[in-house]
């Protein structure tokens, strides 16, 4: 009987052991990897491009762009059904953002040098009110000081917004 | 300072549990089998989700140094003091070698709950 109850006593042991191994297992394969391959998109190149990171919303990977040093006052090109009507235009990061509705990228880009005197982003609280993007427009009033134009075109493409504020 | 203590109770309780439940008839035997096993799967999963949620925060924190910077700034202009705190911490806010949360499959996350 001894041995029948050792054994027991191990098949016991073993269902309380199998598990913890298994997930010991993984929070080492987590932590490894970690060390082996950073998480952060940061460390490394990110993928993409800018546009493609403000069209996803991925303020992230849009921030790794701009702490690798792209100028976030530099002009992008941009070619988006919503926002352009498929045609190409050059447009800077911030106009983007905010055509798109992207109210952290918008934050992060205001953050990180994106400047409300520069022609390239004046016109973005007029675009933030013509696409009603309250939220935005809120936040450029109060973020972006007092750089903004404030004489907006009164009539404005409703398919393609961007275009009425880009060359 | 009380998890030790607290493992050094668990061990003994499930010991104790153990050397009973193979001194009984099969089927309790077996019950009590089950019974180590889920609350032990249970446990690891309990771990593993803690410290996926301490990646979750400290990849929410991270987006909220990237997003609200500005807004920090702009807020708390009229205290320089403030100011200088949240600029001496911004680095470590911004550092990009701060966790993500794993990508572990969907059936899985959905065992670590709402984190």
């Amino acid at each position: 009987m001894p041995g029948l109850v050792s054994s027991r006593v191990r098949i016991l042991a073993g269902l309380i052991v199998v598990p913890a191994v298994l997930g010991a297992i993984l929070l080492a394969v987590v932590g490894v990897t970690d060390v082996v391959q950073p998480t952060s998109l940061d460390n490394r190149s990110p993928d993409g491009s800018l546009v493609d990171s403000i069209m996803g919303d991925d303020v992230e990977t849009a921030y790794a762009f701009i702490r690798a040093g792209q100028d976030p006052n530099a002009t992008i090109p941009v070619d988006d059904a919503e926002v352009t009507g498929g045609r190409q235009v050059m447009a800077s990061p911030l106009m983007l953002a905010v055509a798109k509705r992207r109210e952290n990228i918008v934050g992060m880009l205001l953050s990180f040098g994106a400047r409300a005197d520069l022609p390239q982003n004046t016109s973005a609280l007029c675009l933030a009110k013509q696409i009603h993007a309250d939220g935005v427009a809120d936040m450029l009033t109060e973020l972006g000081g007092k750089g903004w134009d404030t004489h907006c075109p009164a009539r404005a493409d409703a398919s393609a917004p961007l275009l009425e504020y880009v060359d | 300072m009380a998890v030790v203590f607290y493992a050094l109770a668990a061990y003994f309780a499930v010991r104790t549990l153990a050397l009973q439940a193979a001194n009984t008839n099969r089927t309790r035997m077996v019950a009590a089998g089950l019974l180590l096993f889920v609350v032990a799967a249970g446990w690891q999963l309990r771990a593993i989700g803690t410290v996926e949620y301490v990646r979750t925060i400290a990849s929410k924190n991270r987006r909220e140094w990237i997003v609200d910077l500005r807004k920090e700034r702009t807020e708390s202009g009229a205290v320089p003091h403030y100011v200088q705190i949240l600029e001496s911490m911004a680095p470590q806010g911004l550092d990009p070698s701060a966790p993500r949360p794993v990508r572990y499959p969907h059936w899985l996350q959905m065992w670590f709950g709402d984190i």
